[in-house]
C-alpha cells in the first residue's frame, strides 16, 4: 500500500515530470447523443463538438442553466456516459482503449462529488461500509482496521472530527453538510487526480456554503488535484476557481471560455452577458428597479428540436441573418474563446452604452 | 405612531408553536412577535431549519399534528377601519372562505405542488368554485385569462397537464393562481429556489410588477439573502425560531446589528466582491429541543468567542432597538450602538 503519509504531506510529494507537464484530463470533439424518448429510433444530440482540456491542479468551473448538458459532460469526464463521437483522454490516452489495469487506474484518478449527499450514500448502510469498501476493493487498505486509519484521516481532514462520531452512523443521522463532506472525503481517500464536483453546495445552507467551498481550494492547493466544479451559480463558481477558468455552456455547446476574472468582469457572449445580468448584485443597497434582462424569450429552446444556425439566436438581442444559418465555431477571440458570429459588433455596441 | 398602527395588516403577536418529538419537544417557533405592514413586501430570511416555514404556517393557520400553537396570536386586520380576525380562533368554515380570498400561498416545490392528473385550468376552477359555487364559465375562464396574463403565460397552458411545463412555468402558474382571488397578502415560501438564474430574475421580477400594481402585500420566505435584496422592503432574520433582527432591507443587510445577520452578510458571495473576504459562520443551528441557558446564538457568534458577551439567555428575551424601526436581539450590539450614541 501506498502510504497514505505522502500524500497528506501535499507539497512534499513529487509528481513525476512527465505528468506535469501534460494535461491530465482532455476531451476532444466530443459529442454525446441520446435515444429520443418520444420518438423511436432518433437520437437527440445533448453534447456537441466539446474541446477541453484540463491541466493538473486547476480548477474548470463549469456553469450554464439546467438542461444545458454540463452534468452529462461531467458524467461522460468519469466515465458514466460513453461519448457518441470524438474522445476523452486520460493523461494523453483513450478512456475506451485502456488496458484493464491503466482503465481502473483511471477510475481511481476521475473522482465525481455528487449534488445530492443523500442520494449518493447507500441508507441502509454505515458511512464506513460504504466508505472503506472503495479503499478495500482497490487494494489501498489491507484490512478494515487499515481503511479505518485511512477515514480517520482523511475525516479530519475534511473538518469531521472527532471522526468516530461520523464513521459508524447512517446517512440519514447527518445533516446536508456533513454528508457533503463525507462524499469529498470519500472521493479524496482514493487519491485521485481529478474531482468532478456536481453542484456540490446547491443543497446546502448559504451560511455553510462557504466552508465547503474553502475546503475544495484547500484541498486543490495541498494535494494539486484538479477539480471541474459544475454550477448554475456564478458567484460560487468565481469563489471556488479565483484563479482558475470557467466555460459556459448552452444548449450542449460551449459558448464562451476564458479566465474567470476576465470572463465575469467583461462577459463577451450576449448569453452571458445576459446571466450575470440576472445574478442579483448589490446586496445592502436596498430597493431597486429590475431592469429587463437582455434576452428576447425566457424560455430555453428544446434539446429534441435545437434552432437552426446559433442554437442561441432564438434569445439573443444581437441576431442577424448568419446566426439563423451557421452555426459559429469557438475561435479565440481577446485571450478567451467565444463561440459568436458578432462578438466583434457586440463589443463595439456595449461601449457606446 | 398611530399611522404606523393603522397600516398593519397582519400582528404576530408571541406566537410560539411545538411539535412533540421523540427527544422531547421542540419548540420551531419561540415567542415571536412582529408587525407586516399594508402593501409592502418583508422577507422573513433564515437557514433550513430556522423556524420560518413554521411561523409561516402559524400565520395560516395550517399548523398540523404533531405540531401545536401553544401561545400567541395573529390578528388580520381586514381593512382600514380596524375589523380584525384572529386567525388562530376561526372556525373551519370561515377559514375555507378566509384562505386564497385575502391570505394565498405560493409553496415550496412547484414541481409538487400541482395536481399531475388534473388540467391546469382544473386547479384554478377547483379554487375559485370553492368560494364562489355559483361562478359562470364563461367568467372563471376569463379570470383565469386574466391571471395567466400577469405572470406572463400564454392562455394555451389551461389544457396542459403540469407534466407539460417546465419549472418556471409551474411556478409562474402557481403565482397565477395565488392571484386569482385577489388576496390581499400573499405568502411566498422559496419561490425560487431549484429554479436557474434567468427564470429567477424573471419571476422576482414579475412579483416586483405584480406587488406594485396591485398593492399586494408580500411575504417572501427564504435563505438566500441575495435574491430578496433587491425587492424587499423590510427584513426579517431568524434563527433557532427566534427573529433575531428586523428593519429596512438597507439597514439590516448595510449595517447588521446581530452577528448571525453579519455572519450571513458576509458569507455569500456575490460577481464583484473580494473573495478574500468571504468568510462562512462556524459551527451548526442549535438543537431546538434543549433549553437554552444561554443565548442561542452563543456556539457560532464571534463576539462571544472573543470574550465580549456573557450570552445571558433572559437579555436575549426581548428585541433592542437600533435605529428607526430597526430591532435586534444581542443586547451586546445594542449596548454598543447606544455608547456610540445611536438614536
Amino acid at each position: 500500500m501506498a502510504s497514505i503519509q505522502d500524500v497528506i504531506l501535499g507539497q512534499n510529494v513529487i509528481w513525476k515530470k512527465e505528468e506535469i507537464e501534460m494535461d491530465i484530463l482532455t476531451v476532444n470533439n466530443m459529442g454525446i447523443s441520446f435515444d429520443s424518448r418520444t420518438k423511436k429510433g432518433e437520437k437527440v444530440k445533448i453534447l456537441q463538438d466539446i474541446n477541453l482540456s484540463i491541466e493538473e491542479g486547476e480548477i474548470l468551473a463549469l456553469v450554464g442553466e439546467s438542461g444545458c448538458g454540463k452534468t452529462t459532460l461531467g458524467k461522460a469526464m468519469v466515465g458514466i456516459h460513453k461519448p457518441t463521437t470524438g474522445t476523452i483522454c486520460y493523461k494523453g490516452k483513450d478512456i475506451y482503449a485502456l488496458d484493464k489495469k491503466e482503465f481502473m487506474n483511471y477510475r481511481l484518478g476521475v473522482q465525481m462529488v455528487h449534488q445530492d449527499s443523500f442520494a449518493a450514500l447507500n441508507p441502509n448502510r454505515t458511512i464506513f461500509q460504504s466508505l472503506s469498501l472503495p479503499l478495500l476493493h482497490n487494494k489501498i487498505a489491507k484490512n478494515k482496521k487499515d481503511a479505518e486509519v485511512i477515514l480517520n484521516e482523511y475525516f479530519t481532514e475534511v473538518g469531521l472530527t472527532p471522526p468516530e462520531q461520523f464513521l459508524y452512523k447512517y446517512p440519514h443521522q447527518l445533516s446536508g453538510g456533513q454528508r457533503q463532506r463525507i462524499l469529498l472525503a470519500r472521493a479524496l481517500s482514493v487519491k485521485p487526480r481529478v474531482i468532478v464536483a456536481d453542484e456540490p453546495v446547491s443543497m446546502v445552507d448559504v451560511s455553510l456554503r462557504i466552508a465547503l467551498i474553502d475546503l475544495m481550494t484547500r484541498m486543490n492547493q495541498k494535494y494539486h488535484i484538479s477539480f471541474v466544479y459544475i454550477t448554475h451559480d456564478l458567484a460560487t463558481a468565481r469563489y471556488v476557481a479565483k484563479d482558475g477558468r470557467l466555460a459556459v455552456m448552452y444548449l450542449g455547446k460551449i459558448v464562451e471560455m476564458n479566465n474567470i476574472r476576465e470572463a465575469i468582469d467583461n462577459p463577451k457572449h450576449p448569453y452571458f452577458q445576459a446571466l450575470i445580468a440576472a445574478v442579483p448584485s448589490h446586496i445592502g443597497m436596498g430597493k431597486s428597479e429590475m431592469k429587463d434582462l437582455p434576452l428576447r424569450s425566457l424560455d430555453m429552446p428544446s434539446v429534441n428540436n435545437p434552432p437552426s444556425g446559433c442554437s442561441f439566436h432564438t434569445r439573443c438581442p444581437y441576431y442577424k441573418e448568419i446566426c439563423m444559418k451557421e452555426s459559429p465555431k469557438l475561435r479565440d477571440y481577446k485571450g478567451g474563446m467565444i463561440a459568436c458570429h458578432l462578438v466583434e459588433e457586440i463589443e463595439e455596441d456595449r461601449k457606446l452604452i | 405612531m398611530e399611522n404606523i398602527r393603522d397600516n398593519v395588516i397582519i400582528e404576530v403577536k408571541d406566537l410560539s408553536i411545538d411539535f412533540k418529538v421523540e427527544r422531547g419537544v421542540l419548540r420551531a417557533c419561540d415567542h415571536t412577535s412582529f408587525d407586516i405592514y399594508r402593501n409592502e413586501t418583508i422577507a422573513i430570511i433564515g437557514e433550513s431549519g430556522s423556524g420560518k416555514s413554521t411561523l409561516c404556517s402559524g400565520i395560516l393557520n395550517m399548523v398540523n399534528v404533531p405540531g401545536k400553537v401553544s401561545s400567541g396570536s395573529v390578528t388580520y386586520y381586514s381593512d382600514y377601519q380596524h375589523a380584525k380576525v384572529d386567525i388562530l380562533k376561526m372556525k373551519p368554515q370561515q377559514e375555507t372562505e378566509f384562505r386564497w380570498k385575502e391570505i394565498s400561498t405560493v409553496f415550496q416545490a412547484a414541481q409538487n405542488a400541482l395536481n399531475p392528473v388534473l388540467k391546469i385550468k382544473d386547479h384554478f376552477y377547483e379554487t375559485i368554485l370553492t368560494h364562489e359555487p355559483d361562478a359562470k364559465q364563461e367568467d372563471m375562464d376569463e379570470k383565469i385569462k386574466k391571471v395567466l396574463g400577469y405572470v406572463r403565460l400564454d392562455t394555451a397552458v389551461m389544457e396542459y397537464y403540469p407534466h407539460h411545463l417546465s419549472g418556471g412555468m409551474k411556478q409562474r402558474v402557481l403565482i397565477a393562481l395565488s392571484l386569482v382571488l385577489d388576496p390581499k397578502v400573499i405568502i411566498l415560501d422559496e419561490p425560487t429556489t431549484a429554479l436557474d438564474v434567468v427564470t429567477q430574475y424573471y419571476i422576482l421580477q414579475l412579483l416586483s410588477n405584480i406587488q406594485k400594481g396591485f398593492k399586494i402585500t408580500m411575504v417572501f420566505l427564504t435563505h438566500d439573502i441575495a435574491v430578496v435584496s433587491n425587492i424587499a422592503d423590510r427584513i426579517a432574520v431568524m434563527y433557532g425560531g427566534e427573529i433575531v433582527e428586523y428593519g429596512r432591507t438597507e439597514d439590516v443587510l448595510g449595517n447588521p446589528s446581530h452577528p448571525y445577520t453579519k455572519g450571513l452578510v458576509d458569507a455569500i458571495p456575490t460577481l464583484h466582491d473580494d473573495v478574500t473576504q468571504r468568510k462562512a459562520i462556524h459551527g451548526t443551528p442549535p438543537d431546538l429541543t434543549k433549553n437554552f441557558e444561554y443565548c442561542k446564538f452563543k456556539e457560532r457568534c464571534p463576539v462571544y468567542k472573543e470574550g465580549k458577551c456573557a450570552a445571558d439567555y433572559e437579555k436575549t428575551r426581548k428585541m433592542y432597538r437600533t435605529g428607526d424601526g430597526k430591532y435586534t436581539r444581542c443586547y451586546t450590539w445594542a449596548e454598543r450602538h447606544l455608547e456610540k450614541g445611536g438614536d
